[in-house]
């Protein structure tokens, strides 16, 4: 399987889902991405951070200094509950779009 | 710039920033570091490993960029950048910095020091607990004249009843008392009950406050305030305990308060004593008290009085209205002065004159902006070709401004600092002159805020338009070498020339003013008030009586007495309701006896004076004053004449006088309002008729003054506070005075401004057309010519401002004349001197640039190209 860029304005989505399942230091949010889609995602690396930064500061992840695996002092997100709102929200919409794009581009017959 | 560099270090310490930068770049580090063990676990050599791993990371410095773009720092930054560069134009340009921060902050002083006056008299609430509760008693009768004091005896009758409303209820007197015996001192005293402490629960430099004495007796003390202890015992530390006769009452200092303190209004005294420890025969008859207190919480002031009224009405005079006219009210005072009625005009004319002076200072800062906005299209120009957005611009301009306005707002309140004692010091040596000393005005930190706030008001309105056309986004921006304005209709040039006339227009009527209210104010000083006032004293005896006027003729220091209905200068006379050849027209009189008129001095213009006998049996005859002759009579001899006079004890009843003679006009109230529009003078004697008042001319040759009349007072048991007419008449100059100290100073500001406004546009405008001038002179025109034509046009936009400043000028003075009667509104000298004065400076300060002008070196100019 190729590898595919991410479509613009799904990053801080991925993020999301990355760190709704448990907390993750920014390598290991990129690791979870990657993983979740079988390889298929990558993320330029450094772009994950000011998106990082931007949901913090806007409070849907919380960010916690810790230590990590390799015993080093890295900065665990998790997600906030304003965060899982976000993201019920987000997967909607983009349930919805996907649906959409289905059907005109004629992959889907309506209603089934 | 270190300094600022250090600064923002500093604020970016105190919030976090540092923190933030560590987090940014440790977790860059722990990203990196973990990508590279992961790779040198594939094998990789530690070196190979950490430089693949940075290479998939990318630009460490774009991403913090980018964060640092997300976090909230990033407006400090922009903040930072701004006031650095602020702070580099403004050295770039000192000459306009200092121009703007001083106009900025000469106004801004000015401001400051009236908010202090303002502030402490009408804004600070009372130094007591519940300022907000505070109230006093007055009553109003059906012609809505009030009553707001009662003798001693009611007083204590409302005070002893007023428990379930009101809270600490007190009596308040205030007096003149001489203080010491051989050789006594005047001093202001405030009389009141024990309660009034209780509110005021001073901080006493020495001793205690007074207090409520065990059963019947009242305590017989004094206590000072710092002035009086200075004053009365000359700083005596060693006071306490010591005795001070007080009008003749031996009374026991118990404390003196510190510096500063006072009491519940806005005089304070030399001394307060308690009421009931005065000269008892005097507490009986002439002195009256106030009633004040707080509201008892949940009591409204409607409930309180509802409350009072059935106990004060019966206690109230009401002139004639029936009890259940009089309406009984607790006025509210939370403040030092109440505001009212008589105060509101002159708050609100001092308000208006701050505020032109504001309004011509903000013409000329926006006028200063404009020129440098003017020189500075250029580089704004580059800035947005870099890709500077708009609000950005706006935001580096009008970071300019707001800094050249905290600049100013600390030097104003430097200003303000050092010069509030000495306004304070001036305009109290007008009220001290009249015996009182007021209570300190303070700079702190209401005045700082409210400083910061003008300042911050006046610097971003004055920025603002000229930055908002600054930064319009059109292609032509920078090109031109003078921006236009409104659309293109007006350009720059013009639009400061405009505020150069507004600032002559204004300056103008504050000129005028101050020219004419100096000029009042000197002539009041010199006011024929139509009597002589040097030697002349009012008795303000207790009880007037045949034998203490004949014991004054007596006395060999006194030159003449008489008994009168009412003093000179006391106040407007009582008007009846007069017929005189069949028109009916209202009448101010006076009743007098034989001596009035040569003991005041008045003169007679013609007939005879009164007789003994006509005063002792009222007989039908009058006097007229001049203005009354005039008025009544135009062009004929009123001599012989009658007149009809109602009868104030029946209403509808006239009588008639003949008229035997002719006085001089006098002024018989406030000096400002000039002289009587009519006055009728009626015979009486104090054995018959309502005269009640003694005027005692006293030899001007023996110094001893006044309180010699005291001791024949005395000697008959009555009680006396003789008041030498030059002190009343001080006393009604006070409020002249200082309106034209302050007109003067405020005119003298606002010249300086305009002058100033006038200097920068000339100077600008030469600036610019330096290649012209030096264009002309090449092809011949002489210097002479050049400066001519700088000249010519300054005086041009002087004129203009003048002619627009007139017309303010004229409403202005007509407005105050009509008030103040005694003003001339069309003084010719100020509508002189005023404008020529103006023309002068303004030709002064615009001689300097247009000198420069005449120098240009056309070699030089044609050289340059």
């Amino acid at each position: 399987m190729s590898t595919a860029q991410i479509l613009p304005g799904t990053l801080e989505l991925l993020i999301l889902r990355a760190v709704s399942l448990g907390p993750l230091h920014g390598y290991g949010i990129l690791r979870r991405i990657e993983q979740l889609s079988s390889g298929a995602l990558t993320i330029e690396e450094g772009a994950l951070y000011p998106a990082l930064w931007r949901l913090e500061r806007d409070g849907l992840v919380g960010g916690e200094w810790g230590t990590s695996d390799n015993n080093r002092k890295a900065k665990f997100y998790s997600i906030t509950r304003k965060g899982e709102a976000k993201l019920g929200e987000q997967v909607a919409a983009w349930d919805r779009l996907v649906e959409a794009m289905g059907l005109v581009l004629g992959k889907k017959e309506p209603g089934r | 710039m270190r300094l600022s560099d250090s600064l923002a270090a500093w604020v970016g310490r105190t919030i976090g920033r540092e923190r933030f930068e560590h987090d940014m770049a440790a977790e860059i580090d722990f990203h990196i570091e973990t990508k590279a063990d992961e790779l040198e676990r594939r094998g990789l050599p530690r070196a190979e490993a950490l430089r693949q791993a940075r290479l998939s990371f990318g630009g460490r410095e774009r991403i913090k960029e980018e964060g640092r773009d997300v976090s909230r720092y990033r407006v400090l930054d922009e903040l930072h950048a701004n006031l650095r560069d602020a702070v580099r134009g403004l050295r770039r340009d000192p000459s306009f910095a200092f121009v703007a921060v001083a106009v900025v902050a000469s106004v801004l002083a000015v401001n400051m020091v009236l908010f202090c006056f303002l502030d402490a008299y009408f804004l600070r609430p009372l130094p007591i607990e519940g300022a907000k509760r505070h109230v006093e008693l007055t009553v109003r009768d059906a012609q809505r004249r009030s009553q707001s004091s009662w003798p001693l005896a009611d007083a204590m009758q409302i005070l002893s009843a007023q428990s379930p409303v009101l809270e600490r209820a007190y009596l308040f007197s205030s007096r003149r008392v001489l203080v010491g015996r051989s050789d006594p001192l005047r001093a202001y005293a405030e009389v009141v009950s024990p309660s009034y402490f209780e509110h005021l629960r001073p901080r006493m430099a020495l001793g205690r406050a007074l207090r409520a004495s065990s059963g019947e007796a009242v305590e017989h003390a004094a206590m000072l305030s710092f002035s009086g202890w200075k004053r009365l015992t000359g700083g005596d530390p060693k006071a306490l305990g010591s005795t001070l006769a007080v009008d003749g009452v031996a009374l026991s200092v118990v404390g003196v308060l510190p510096e500063g303190a006072g009491g519940l209004e806005p005089v304070t005294p030399d001394l307060w004593m308690l009421a009931g420890a005065a000269d008892p025969a005097r507490v009986a008859r002439r002195d009256t008290y106030a009633v004040g207190g707080l509201l008892r919480e949940g009591v409204s002031k409607d409930q309180a009085s509802a409350a009072l009224a059935p106990l004060v009405r019966p206690l109230s005079e009401g002139n004639g209205s029936k009890p259940q006219e009089l309406e009984v009210r607790l006025e509210p005072r939370t403040t030092l002065l109440r505001e009212s009625r008589e105060l509101r005009p002159l708050a609100l004319s001092l308000l208006f004159l701050f505020g032109l002076v504001t309004v011509i200072a903000a013409a000329n800062l926006t006028s200063l902006h404009l020129a440098r906005a003017t020189a500075r299209r250029r580089s704004l120009a580059i800035r947005a070709a870099l890709g500077a957005s708009r609000a950005r611009l706006l935001r580096h301009l009008l970071t300019e401004s707001v800094l050249l306005s905290a600049l100013a707002a600390l030097l104003a309140w430097g200003l303000a600092v050092a010069s509030v004692a000495a306004v304070q010091g001036a305009v109290f040596r007008l009220v001290s002159d009249a015996g009182m000393s007021m209570q300190p005005v303070r700079v702190d930190g209401r005045v700082l805020l409210a400083g910061f706030a003008l300042a911050g008001l006046v610097g971003i309105g004055c920025g603002l338009l000229p930055a908002l056309r600054t930064t319009r986004t059109d292609g032509s921006i920078g090109l031109r070498r003078d921006g236009l304005w409104f659309g293109g209709r007006l350009s720059a040039g013009r639009l400061r020339g405009a505020l150069v006339v507004l600032q002559v227009a204004l300056s103008l009527p504050l000129l005028v003013g101050a020219g004419v209210l100096v000029r009042s104010a000197a002539s009041a000083t010199r006011a024929d008030v139509g009597f002589r006032l040097e030697g002349l004293v009012d008795l303000r005896a207790d009880q007037s009586s045949a034998r203490l006027l004949d014991r004054l003729r007596a006395n060999p220091k006194v030159v003449g007495a008489s008994a009168v209905s009412r003093t000179p200068l006391a106040g407007p006379t009582p008007r009846v309701a007069g017929m005189v050849d069949g028109a009916a027209l209202s009448l101010g009189i006076n009743e007098v006896d034989e001596q009035f008129f040569a003991t005041t001095g008045i003169a007679l213009l013609g007939g005879r004076s009164f007789l003994p006998a006509e005063t002792a049996s009222l007989a039908p005859v009058a006097m007229i004053s001049a203005s009354t002759a005039r008025r009544l009579w135009p062009g004929r001899s009123p001599l012989g004449r009658t007149l009809a006079l109602e009868d104030p004890d029946a209403a509808g009843r006239y009588r008639s006088y003949e008229v035997i003679g002719v006085a001089e006009d006098v002024m018989s109230g406030f000096f400002f309002e000039g002289s009587d529009a009519s006055t009728v003078y009626l015979p009486a004697s104090l054995q018959k008729g309502s005269l009640s008042e003694i005027l005692v001319r006293m030899d001007e040759g023996k110094a001893s003054g006044p309180a010699g009349l005291r001791t024949s007072c005395r000697d008959l048991g009555t009680y006396c506070e003789p008041l030498p007419m030059r002190a009343v008449f001080a006393q009604q100059r006070v409020p002249f005075s200082v309106a034209s100290l302050v007109a003067s100073g405020l005119g003298l500001l606002a010249l300086s401004l305009a002058c100033l406004g006038l200097y920068g546009l000339v100077r600008f405008a030469v600036v610019q057309r330096t290649r012209e001038f030096g264009v002309r002179l090449s092809l011949g025109a002489t210097r002479r010519r050049i400066l001519a034509d700088v000249l010519g046009e300054a005086s041009r936009r002087v004129g203009l401002g003048l002619a627009c400043g007139l017309p303010i000028c004229f409403g202005l003075s007509k407005l105050i004349a009509s008030r103040v009667p005694i003003v001339e509104a069309l003084d010719p000298i100020p509508y002189l001197l005023v404008p020529l004065l103006l023309l002068g400076a303004a030709l002064v300060a615009s001689l300097a640039p247009a000198l420069r002008a005449a120098a240009t070196d056309p070699n030089r100019i044609l050289r340059e190209g």
